[in-house]
């Protein structure tokens, strides 16, 4: 018995070793990133390697933004300005899209329920190359080609269907009594789902936030082929504007890198405590 | 009264009228209001031209919107897609490779312009753009490989000293494939020394395959047009490449993920003693800011193959207008401004490039005879000699498709070292089934 | 007892989602799969001829396909495993932590926020041969004497590719094992400790089997975008070679459609890919409907 304990022990702390490993394998390349965006140039592929930059330098983000003294390389401001309208937009509305019938799955029986559900998952294999061109031709006949609402609509759509499933099961999770009750006290059935639902099911709606922002904000295929100036361009693409130049320039590529991830980083630690509540998909009874 | 002060209006706004409006017209700038979508080939030295691009919107009101700046590979990709949905493009980069595929919707550019338009053209070039009689693009600067080789180390005489030793003669830039083979190995000291590098994937790939295959005597196909690149000469070819990569190991190992851009790189880092590259890199080579090699680098001729001369592969890079345009004389005014003389004269001393103009050649040969580098002389005698030997890839459409099947099977042989013979049957076969179709 | 209006509800909740996605996806669908039944070629004006199951017919004797799917399949059962196993590593581990749960949790998911065409450019400069940390490393340890293609090498190539990919996407299944252990209830819990259960059987006969409908719902979830995912990733690292070693359903539909510009064929592979990963999920999803009743 007790010599079972002993290896019982050694095993978890070796998988204590064998995660705190992995964790550290994690974070290890978006450590190299953010300081090989600050780093002096013949630095950055040094033999043998510098752990730690010995000198700093904003050089290379001076490159992409510009400073009172230089012009920026590349309409970053542009990008990032509609990469955020992009995120925002499209997040917001298939959060509500997805809500109400993530709701409808959840709370109600109706014809073709399960076979629609079923399609909303599905809906997550869809190529986006068997995509990308037919929206191409439709968005130029209705003159939606090289503008921010494109994106928009397309990345809302492309948004529903996983918020629909989180949504569900975040549903499914909440006690029906609790609507019902309030249906009784005189709450129509808008009101119960405003009044009582949805604020129950917050962490549901930040964590279809974070993966709504996150394919927004970082989608690319698609992006390439709807837009062609700053006016309409994301920052993925205009990452990839500029990926001849960063098999050269390294330190751009690291700096661009950093700052795609700042906002979605900060976001996500805010909002963190209700994302991983909100990820149950009503599997955990 | 009343009609008679009418008439007299009427008659004063006759004749006013079309007066003030010619005076307006002469005032408008013939394209106002006109937006041309481009889509560009972009990079380094390319970019050079399109800095002239305001001139042109100030010269005739339009705009141009330059919609996507991509490495040629990228372009086409992009440019095939707007072309299938349907309008909304203008002007494209294309190349003598290219435009034949494209050439659906293409623009004949003859029903523009006047053989006056196109007489400071090289004959040359213009015959390349042309399919099936139409004009589909007016060429821009022409590409042929040189070598490249670094001084630095093929005139040390300890290096020299040790190469005769070794392999019983003297050390001099390659001038045949044995000798390539014996140099590349000779400078490979890795991680920090390579002989030689190649372009090893992609259509690249295809280009290095398909130059050493003209110098080995051989062709894609015959004149009957059936397919003969598995034959010997193409073999001899694939095995240089197969030596050099996977037996001698005489470039740097990332060669199949390598295209232009890669192996150009290589060599201004110091990384490699010879390579063949287009001229376009050269004015980058020559800056001490940009390349390491600045200052110890010299030019060579070709070596000559297996058949005993060495026959190389070019072509010319372009500009093309799309059939969908809604402004073709604004758009083929755009391209005629790109490729006049001054501005492929700037090109060219900007960027390297062999212009494809005869009186911009003139000024840049002028200009380098007044300053008299020898490095320079050395270079145009040598673009020289290959501008009129050189050989374009076929003009048939589908040979993007035929490429794209062609590079996965040779990398097998250069990575696995798979036989060349049974690698350049398999291909063979496959071309036939695309050609076939 | 229901009103009219109240069975109409569900209808009025699902209504715009089901319009949105009718417009934008289902019908771009539709069109692509007509363009597949035709001999529609990006670069030819007159290719929009219809020619039934021809193309189909075509991928289906076609080698490169099979090489395709076979990789695929590789790729997949390969990268899905280790993200679950990881995954549940890392989120038994997060939930031990006592302090700094919320900077921890934020950082260990970074690597999922990285936009995949990131992600491909950083490992392909990791991997490179010449340039790359990762033979930079082994190379001032002395490990290696000579630099490695760890992209171009056909042993390597997928196994980079495939660190790659599991790199990003562990964290996403550990967040969902995290929140399953979070709103795990904890009476059985208590009642394994009464009993006198070690940490291993409570793991193993408690937590893992109330697990159980999680690890299916993540299987699922990344069986079916796997193939997306890593399309931008392989396409920045390798382009799908050396000689066809990574190359995946997703790089050779493009290869077809864009890059050859045989858009109708490539369109019929990319509908025989989307056909088999439905499938597989839908037998996964049979799983976890048991899983939950």
């Amino acid at each position: 018995m007790k010599s079972r304990r002993k290896r019982e022990r050694v095993v978890a702390a070796l998988c204590t070793v064998f995660a705190v490993i992995v964790l550290v394998i994690l974070l290890f390349p978006t450590y190299w990133m953010v300081q090989t965006s600050f780093r002096v140039g013949r630095e950055i592929n040094a033999f043998p390697p510098v752990w730690f930059p010995r000198e700093v330098t904003l050089s290379s983000y001076i490159k992409l933004f510009g400073s009172p003294h230089e012009e920026a390389s590349l309409p970053f401001r542009e990008y990032f300005r509609n990469s955020f309208l992009v995120a925002l937009s499209s997040g917001f509305f298939s959060i509500v899209l997805g809500t109400l019938a993530g709701y409808a799955f959840s709370r109600f029986e109706f014809r073709g329920k399960r076979n629609l559900f079923l399609s909303v998952i599905l809906m997550r294999a869809i190529p986006g190359l068997a995509l990308g061109l037919p929206l191409l031709v439709l968005f130029k006949r209705v003159q939606l080609v090289n503008t921010l609402s494109g994106l928009i609509l397309t990345y809302t759509m492309l948004n529903t269907p996983f918020v629909i499933w989180l949504m569900e099961g975040f549903f499914a999770d909440i006690p029906a009594e609790l609507s019902e009750a309030a249906r009784i006290d005189g709450c129509s059935r808008w009101q119960a789902l405003w009044k009582v639902d949805i604020p129950l099911a917050a962490p549901g709606i930040s964590a279809s936030a974070i993966f709504s922002l996150l394919l927004s904000w970082n989608e690319f295929a698609i992006a390439l082929i709807l837009t062609r100036t700053p006016a309409s361009r994301t920052l993925p693409v205009g990452l990839f504007d500029f990926v001849g130049e960063f098999f050269i320039d390294w330190g751009g590529m690291c700096a661009a890198g950093t700052i795609i991830l700042i906002p979605v980083v900060v976001l996500t630690f805010f909002i963190q405590k209700w994302m991983v509540r909100g990820l149950t998909f009503g599997a955990i009874k | 009264m009343v009609v008679r002060r009418f008439l007299v209006a009427l008659v004063v706004f006759s004749l006013v009228v079309p007066f003030s409006l010619s005076a307006m017209a002469q005032e408008k700038k013939p394209f106002e209001g006109v937006v041309l979508n481009a889509y560009f080939i972009g990079g380094g030295a390319y970019e050079k031209l399109y800095t002239k691009i305001p001139e042109f919107e100030e010269q005739t009101g339009a705009k141009v919107n330059i919609a996507a700046k991509l490495s040629h590979f990228e372009l086409n990709k992009r440019v095939a897609q707007e072309f299938a949905s349907g309008g909304d493009i203008d002007v494209i980069s294309t190349h003598t490779t290219f435009a034949p595929g494209q050439k659906d919707f293409l623009l004949p550019l003859n029903e523009y312009l006047t053989p006056e338009d196109l007489k400071d053209f090289t004959p040359s070039t213009i015959e390349a753009s042309t399919v099936d009689g139409k004009l589909i693009m007016l060429p821009r600067h022409t590409d042929v490989r040189i070598m490249y080789y670094r001084t630095d180390l093929f005139e040390d005489p300890r290096e020299q000293e040790a190469f005769k030793a070794k392999y019983g003669y003297d050390l001099r830039p390659p001038t045949n494939w044995q000798e390539l083979l014996d140099v590349a190995e000779f400078f490979t000291r890795p991680p920090n020394l390579y002989g030689f590098v190649f372009t090893g994937g992609e259509e690249p790939l295809v280009g290095t395959f398909y130059e050493l295959l003209l110098s080995a005597g051989g062709n894609f196909f015959d004149e009957e047009g059936n397919v003969i690149f598995n034959q010997e000469p193409g073999q001899k070819a694939l095995q240089l490449l197969v030596d050099l990569y996977y037996h001698k190991k005489a470039t740097p190992e990332g060669v199949p993920n390598y295209r232009w851009d890669e192996v150009a790189k290589a060599f201004r880092d110091g990384l490699i003693a010879f390579y063949f590259d287009w001229p376009g890199w050269y004015t980058m080579m020559k800056d001490p800011k940009e390349s390491k090699v600045a200052g110890k680098f010299g030019l060579a001729p070709y070596p000559v193959g297996p058949a005993g001369y060495a026959k190389i592969w070019g072509g010319s890079h372009g500009f093309a207008v799309a059939k969908s345009t809604k402004n073709p004389e604004a758009a083929v005014a755009l391209v005629k401004f790109l490729t006049s003389g001054d501005n492929l004269y700037f090109e060219a001393k900007e960027g390297g490039f062999l212009p494809t103009s005869i009186s911009a050649y003139q000024r840049l040969k002028e200009d380098v005879a007044k300053t008299g580098d020898p490095l320079d002389l050395k270079r145009l005698e040598l673009l020289e000699q290959e501008l009129a030997g050189f050989v374009p890839p076929p003009k048939i459409p589908e040979y993007q498709e035929i490429v794209s099947a062609i590079w996965p099977e040779l990398q097998k042989s250069l990575v696995e070292g798979r036989d060349v013979k049974v690698t350049l049957d398999i291909a063979a076969e496959k071309v036939r089934k695309i050609l076939g179709r | 007892m229901r009103t009219h209006s109240e069975r109409y509800f569900p209808y009025v909740l699902i209504l715009p989602s089901v319009i949105g996605t009718f417009l934008l996806i289902v019908f771009p669908l539709v069109y692509s799969f007509f363009l597949s039944l035709t001999s529609f070629h990006l670069l030819k004006a007159q290719s929009l001829r219809f020619v039934g199951f021809q193309n189909f017919w075509e991928v289906l004797h076609d080698p490169a396909f099979w090489v395709a799917l076979k990789n695929s399949l590789l790729f997949m059962v390969v990268v899905v495993n280790v993200e679950l196993v990881l995954g549940l590593l890392v989120a038994l581990l997060l939930n031990r932590a006592s302090g700094g749960q919320g900077i921890l949790r934020t950082l260990f998911m970074i690597p999922m926020m990285f936009p995949p065409i990131l992600v491909g450019l950083q490992f392909r400069w990791f991997f490179n041969d010449q340039f790359g940390l990762l033979n930079n490393i082994l190379l001032s340890l002395g490990i290696i004497d000579r630099p490695i293609g760890w992209l171009v090498r056909t042993k390597t190539a997928m196994p980079a590719v495939m660190f790659a990919d599991i790199w990003q996407n562990t964290p996403f299944t550990a967040v969902v094992f995290l929140a399953g252990l979070l709103s795990l209830p904890v009476e059985p819990l208590e009642a394994a400790l009464v009993d006198g259960a070690s940490p291993w059987q409570r793991f193993r006969y408690v937590i893992l089997p109330m697990l159980r409908p999680l690890i299916f719902i993540a299987m699922t979830i990344r069986s079916l975008d796997a193939g997306r995912k890593a399309f931008d990733l392989i396409m920045l690292m390798t382009g799908g070679g050396p000689a066809y070693a990574t190359e995946i359903l997703g790089t050779y539909t493009f290869r077809r459609a864009i890059v050859d510009y045989q858009f109708a064929y490539g369109a019929a592979i990319s509908f025989i890919d989307m056909v088999l990963t439905v499938g597989f999920a839908v037998y996964l999803y049979r799983q976890l409907l048991k899983g939950r009743t």
